[in-house]
Order: C-alpha cells, then sequence, then structure tokens
C-alpha cells in the first residue's frame, strides 16, 4: 500500500517532474531552553543573576547586563549545557554571593546600592583573579563563543566567580542590545574593505 | 516498470553528484539522482540563514540534550544551533571506531555542498607523480595535464575567487577578483617573502564564493556575511542547490529523488555490468529498482565504498571492486589542528569592514625545491589576520564601567593559522562492513579503523615549527605554536577506499573512474583518490566529475558501455 507521500512520489516521478521540498526540513530551528519552572533556578534568582551581570557590565550611554537580560541566559546555559557538577558548583556560587554580601555588607545582595553591588562584585572578581592566577593561562583566555565550550572555567579548579562573569560578558555581546547598540553590527556588509581608518572610541563589530 | 528506466543513475547530491547530474543531463541523458536524506530547497529552506547568536535558544552553543544524541559531532564545530538539523544525526547512523575516527555527514540534498568550507585549490603536477617518485602506494593514472582543462572547466562554471600567482606547488586557475588580504595580511606577505627570498608566500585564499555576481545562474555576488554554512539567500558560494541542481533541472532531463537508500548496485555477472540499483525508501520502509545505463556512484567517499561493498557480494564476497584486494583500503584525511599564532603590532588605527568567509593561505613549501626534510610530502597554512573582539583577555580589566568601555573597542591585532598536511595512503588504514552490526534499516554499519602514521606526526613537528618561524620571521609578536590533537576525519576530507590506478590488481577504478569490473559504474567523489596531496579537496572531486561525465557519454554514444 502506497501511503500519500509515496503515490506523490509515484506521480512525480512517473511524469518526469523533479520532487524538491517537503515537510521535513534539513535545517531546523534548535529547540527552546528549558522554561524557568523546569529548572533549579527561580523567578527570584532570574532577578538576582541579573543584577549580578549588571554589575560587571552596567548600563552606560548604551544598555548594560540587565537590559540585555544576563539572567535568563545564564539559566538556560547553566541548565542545558552544564554538566551535573559544574551545575552544582555554580547553584552553590549563587549561594556563596549572597552570603558574601551579607557578610561584607551586612544586607541582602538585592538590598545593596548599585554602588554596592559593584563594590562587592569588583572585591570577588579580584579574589577570583587572584585564585585563579597561575591556574589559567591568561593570554589563552577567551569566553568568545567559537572556544568558550573548551574553557574549563565552570569547574574546580577554578574560582566560583568566574562563571558568572564569562557568562555575563558571553551573553551580553550575544544579545542583540549589546551586538547591536552596544556594539556596531551591520547584517549585510555587501562588500569587504581589509584597510579602514580606525579612530580610538570607534565601536568594535559584534560578528566576525 | 518502465518508468523506473533512466539513461544515468547518479546517485548522491553533494559535490561531486551535482556536478554528475548537471553534466550527464546537459549531454542529453535522463538522470535519476538519488539522495539518501531529506530535500533542501534552494534559498527557502535556510531557514536559520538570516539568524544571530541572539536569535538561537542558547546562543548558538550545542546542549547537553544535543550532545547526547550527537556524541561524534560534539567533538567539533558542527553541533551547534545554528546548523541544528543539517548534519546526520549520530544516533540514527551508527559506525564503529577500532580506532577514533570524526565522520561528520549530512543527509540532504545538496550533501556537504551546503557544509563545505569552500577553498579551492588544485592538485599540482608533482601530487600526481609523487607516489611512483616516492614508492609509495601505486602511481596515479593520470597526470596534472589530464586534468587541467577540466579544472579550468569547473572553476568557470563554479566561480572561484582568488588570485594569480605563478606558484608550481599551487597552480593557478580561472578566477574571479580574490577576496583581499587585509591591511596586516598585506604587510605580512610582504615580509615572509622578502624573509624566505620568495620560497614562502601568504597568498589570498581561493575561494568558491562569487566575488562578480552571475546573473544567469541567478547568483548574486558574496555579501560579506561569513554564514554560508547555513545556506546562502544570495547563492554567493557554489553548491549542488545554488548552482549544479539549477543547470540540470534546467534541461527536463532531470529527476531528484531524495529519501531513497541505495542499498547496492545490480550487477549483471553475464555482462560484467551494473544494470541499476536497488533502492530503499526511507519514508515507506519499501525497496524499489531503477535500471539505467550508467551509474555515477558520488555518496561521499565512505558511503559509496560502503555501496560498492554491499554489491556483486554473489560473486565477489567483499563486494563489487574487492577482487584488487583494495577496496575500503588507504583511507585518507587531511591533518590539522597544528600551527601558530601571535600578536602584530601597531596598525590601532586600521580596521576591517565586511566579514570575509575566508583569509589568506599558504601553498606548500615544504619537500620543493631545494627544500628537504625527514619526512615526504607537505601541507599549506590557512589563517587570517584580525583584530581582538570581547571575547579576548580581560582579567586585568576587572568588572563595571572600564571593563564595558574597553571590550567594546576592538583589542590589537592577532594573527594565527593552521597547516593542513598530506596523510600517505596507507594499506592498513582501512573500512569494512560489518555484517553482524545493522543500523535501523536492517544494513550493514562499517568498522573505521584508521590512524595517522610515523610521515604525518613527524611532519605535524615541521608544521609547528615552520608556522612559528614564518611568523617569527615576519616580525610577529609572541608567537605561540601549537598542536591540539588530531582525530582522522576531523578535516571532513575523507579520501581513499576505492582508488584509482593503471591495473585492476591493485586498484578499483582505472584512469576514467570506471570499476574495473563494472565499466558502466563511475566513482568520482572522494573514494577515487589515489593519493590526498595536501590542499582542500573537492575542486579536484568536481574535474574529475566532469572529465568522467564526459568520457562516459561518448563511450555511450559508441556503444561500449
Amino acid at each position: 500500500m502506497m501511503n500519500r507521500r509515496e503515490l506523490l512520489r509515484a506521480i512525480c516521478i512517473a511524469s518526469g517532474a523533479s520532487l524538491i521540498g517537503g515537510e521535513v526540513l534539513a535545517f531546523q530551528s534548535a529547540p527552546p531552553a528549558t522554561a524557568i519552572e523546569d529548572t533549579p533556578f527561580s523567578a527570584g534568582d532570574q532577578t538576582f543573576l541579573d543584577e549580578v551581570g549588571e554589575a560587571i557590565i552596567p548600563a552606560t550611554e548604551t544598555p548594560g547586563a540587565r537590559d540585555a537580560a544576563v539572567g535568563a541566559f545564564m539559566i538556560a546555559i547553566v541548565s542545558d549545557c552544564y554538566s551535573p557538577e559544574e551545575r552544582s558548583r555554580f547553584l552553590a556560587g549563587m549561594g556563596e554571593i549572597r552570603r558574601r554580601a551579607r557578610v561584607e555588607k551586612g544586607q541582602d545582595f538585592m538590598q545593596l546600592s548599585t554602588a554596592g553591588r559593584g563594590a562587592l562584585i569588583a572585591m570577588l572578581d579580584a579574589e577570583a583573579r587572584d585564585h585563579n592566577a597561575g591556574l589559567i593561562d591568561y593570554s589563552q583566555e577567551s569566553i568568545g563563543p567559537g572556544r568558550w565550550q573548551g574553557l574549563p572555567a565552570p569547574s574546580e579548579p577554578w574560582h566560583y566567580f568566574t562563571p558568572f562573569k564569562q557568562l555575563t560578558l558571553l551573553g551580553f555581546f550575544t544579545s542583540k542590545a549589546g551586538a547591536t547598540e552596544a556594539l556596531r553590527y551591520v547584517a549585510v556588509p555587501g562588500r569587504y574593505d581589509g584597510d579602514v581608518p580606525y579612530q580610538k572610541g570607534d565601536r568594535a563589530w559584534a560578528t566576525s | 516498470m518502465a518508468k523506473n528506466e533512466y539513461d544515468a543513475i547518479v546517485i548522491g547530491s553533494g559535490i561531486s553528484g551535482g556536478w554528475a547530474a548537471k553534466e550527464l543531463t546537459e549531454k542529453g541523458l535522463k538522470v535519476l539522482m538519488l539522495e539518501r536524506g531529506k530535500p533542501v530547497e534552494h534559498v527557502k529552506d535556510y531557514i536559520n540563514a538570516n539568524k544571530e547568536a541572539w536569535d538561537h535558544p542558547h546562543r548558538g552553543m550545542a546542549t547537553n540534550a544535543m550532545k547526547a544524541q550527537n556524541p561524534v559531532l560534539a567533538r567539533d564545530w558542527p553541533l551547534n544551533e545554528a546548523q541544528y538539523g543539517i548534519w546526520a544525526n549520530d544516533s540514527e547512523s551508527p559506525y564503529i571506531e577500532r580506532k577514533p575516527f570524526n565522520w561528520f555527514r549530512s543527509h540532504n540534498v545538496g550533501g556537504r555542498s551546503l557544509l563545505w568550507g569552500r577553498q579551492s585549490y588544485r592538485l599540482n603536477r608533482r601530487d600526481f607523480t609523487a607516489n611512483a617518485e616516492d614508492g609509495i602506494a601505486i602511481d596515479w593514472p593520470i597526470r596534472y595535464e589530464d586534468l587541467a582543462p577540466w579544472y579550468e572547466y569547473v572553476e568557470t562554471f563554479a566561480g572561484i575567487a582568488g588570485s594569480v600567482e605563478g606558484l608550481d606547488s599551487l597552480p593557478d586557475g580561472a578566477y574571479l577578483p580574490p577576496m583581499p588580504l587585509n591591511v596586516v595580511e598585506r604587510d605580512v606577505a610582504d615580509r615572509v617573502r622578502k624573509a624566505f627570498n620568495g620560497q614562502r608566500r601568504l597568498i589570498p585564499s581561493r575561494v568558491a564564493n562569487l566575488t562578480e555576481g552571475r546573473p544567469e545562474q541567478g547568483r548574486a555576488p558574496c555579501q560579506l556575511r561569513n554564514k554560508c554554512g547555513l545556506g546562502c539567500p544570495f547563492g554567493a558560494y557554489f553548491s549542488t542547490q545554488s548552482a549544479t541542481l539549477p543547470a540540470a533541472m534546467k534541461t527536463g532531463r532531470l529527476t531528484v529523488r531524495p529519501w531513497s537508500i541505495v542499498t547496492r548496485l545490480l550487477y549483471d555477472r553475464d555482462r560484467k555490468r551494473v544494470r541499476g540499483v536497488e533502492v530503499l525508501d526511507a519514508e515507506s520502509n519499501l525497496t524499489y529498482e531503477f535500471s539505467s545505463r550508467v551509474v555515477f556512484l558520488n555518496a561521499s567517499t565512505l558511503n559509496s565504498t560502503w555501496v560498492l561493498m554491499n554489491s556483486a557480494t554473489e560473486v565477489w564476497e567483499g563486494g563489487l571492486g574487492s577482487s584488487s584486494g583494495e577496496l575500503g583500503h588507504n583511507l585518507m584525511d587531511h591533518h590539522f589542528h597544528v600551527g601558530a599564532n601571535g600578536e602584530v603590532e601597531g596598525y590601532l588605527d586600521k580596521y576591517t569592514y565586511g566579514r570575509r568567509p575566508c583569509g589568506f593561505y599558504i601553498p606548500r613549501f615544504a619537500n620543493w625545491g631545494e627544500d628537504r626534510r625527514d619526512f615526504v610530502r607537505g601541507y599549506g597554512y590557512q589563517g587570517d589576520a584580525a583584530r581582538d573582539g570581547w571575547g579576548r583577555s580581560v582579567a586585568e580589566l576587572g568588572v563595571g564601567v572600564g571593563l564595558k568601555a574597553a571590550l567594546t573597542e576592538p583589542g590589537q591585532w592577532r594573527i594565527g593559522m593552521t597547516g593542513f598536511g598530506e596523510t600517505l595512503p596507507d594499506h592498513h588504514n582501512h573500512i569494512k562492513l560489518e555484517r553482524g552490526e545493522l543500523d535501523k534499516w536492517g544494513l550493514p554499519v562499517l568498522a573505521i579503523d584508521a590512524q595517522l602514521g610515523d610521515n604525518e606526526l613527524r611532519m605535524r613537528k615541521a608544521m609547528r615549527a615552520d608556522a612559528e618561524e614564518i611568523l617569527d620571521r615576519a616580525g610577529v609578536a609572541n608567537v605561540r605554536g601549537f598542536d591540539d590533537e588530531f582525530t582522522l576525519g576531523a578535516a571532513i576530507h575523507e579520501m581513499g577506499t576505492a582508488r584509482m590506478g593503471r591495473d585492476p590488481k591493485s586498484s578499483v577504478l582505472n584512469g576514467h573512474n570506471q570499476v574495473w569490473d563494472a565499466p558502466n559504474v563511475f566513482v568520482t567523489d572522494g573514494a577515487c583518490m589515489t593519493s590526498g596531496g595536501c590542499v582542500n579537496p573537492s575542486l579536484t572531486y568536481m574535474a574529475l566529475t566532469a572529465r568522467a561525465a564526459d568520457y562516459a557519454v561518448a563511450q555511450l554514444k559508441r556503444g561500449d558501455l
């Protein structure tokens, strides 16, 4: 018995017509990220991560990490791309950042002023840099999308804060806001010029 | 079933299959093109071609679920959200690795012509004589001169951007204007030329991206988006869909049948010819037979050999072509992931506009002219220079406004390159049908057993050292060599396993790509390669296919097939 598609094809072949195109696409849209309800993260965590990100990449005359929704980005990557061990460590790292806010500033992280959050995150970043020194060859460090996956920063022995910074930079500069407003983006350049003038302050291209 | 009769059947729709269909239909033959996978309609089905990182759920990165389904693709760049679905799913396409081998496949109309790197170089004269000179494997049955007019023919139609350089080690072709070097690459190129008295050169990549439109083919020039691997809505790079398929369709003599897994060639032992093919319909699971006067086998290197191994087993246990003792043997790739990079000081008042789909090329110089090494053959390098982006080292910048300001500007210039080295044809590097191990279609799977040899391992040391030396002598700072682990197959340049030769006792194919034991079967994809050279091989497959198609039609007209 022929099914409908078989029949259609038989007709096509019999008539010499070519059968191109069909129901199943070759290039597909990737499946969506796991909904936050089905991750270990809460809506409060997402807001918290937005603010951690904002302390790393603040809004200035251009959007910052909060505008780029890096909290949701971090949750998607940690839930869907990290290994279980990396995920546990990230979750523990969130607890540690919150704990340090209370220890160092005497307040919950979310109750701190913008300046207070900035000072705390700067302190943790300095600790991470000291901790990682000697472990990481900074000349090889890269958090670009191409090489990011090979970077072992989410796991031991790298400092627990390092993945928060990595994911903030990655999430911000690959976001639409970061790429098109903080950086420069042209969808269809149309030509190549390998020798254009550059002046300090000109923004970098978002995509290469 | 008179409806199932054709003049020619082309098995596979990738780079070489597309060329076979174009040439055979344009010469008047009624052709059936069989493709094991999905249909892909030009432009319309390139649904990710205009997406950027922010349009993908994980900014393009592979998820754990994708990795679990695709443990082989996950080893390298093909597993990503932008190309989701276009690479063959590992879980549905099993094979056995006797030793690690990355087999990255695409089961779709167009095959890997949609995904290829587009670097398009000719083999040189000595590539065709090297086996004989070195006493390795067997001599090619053809010489550069046999292929040169066909290189020109395919370059002219496909559209290759490149520069004419007059180098013996990398013959010039018929080119469109090159994709230019940038300001740093130009200066480094000058310094390399001076430092090595012209014995080493840095030139623009030669790529199958149009730098001038081809209105007669419905193809626009490259728009410099560097998104080729997603299908080009402008038809600017050569693919089956953009170039050969429309030409073949225009003749009105082509039928394309996707979802058609060729299970075997139907061999007529009295006539010593193949009378057709058996097809398993991947949607209905029904089996069909199609007959033709000639068959072009272009299923991609390992799958073409799989088809041969599964054919005429009633005559030869090892399949059609196995009487040579070489079917499945001499598997090759190019070995890479070895080279150097460094920082280029200055040029901070310079930047680029547009995203090139390529960079520079350093043609072979090792074991060329006066250059002598402790290994045979050679390598070329591919690389580029660019200013660092936001992913650069930033630990010292801390966090906050200063970090953001720094990363929204480009960093210093950096230049890097990786070598592509020749792998020797080695009888021990082979594939085998595992008759006890079946895929979901009930078809036996391949076992792959291949590794780099001593020659390649010695060559890799030189590939790293030479890359460092070239950059050092060009004044590049903080040069760092690298030799990352390489797994065969990773270059996606599978070659050999049904090689061409002069003697049926030591080769599967003759000098016109005909199977010695069934001369109406032509194998013109990478399986036919007698040696690999060090350049990207697709252009050579195009030229060999056009040449073989011309010969096949002439033989048909004479009644010799």
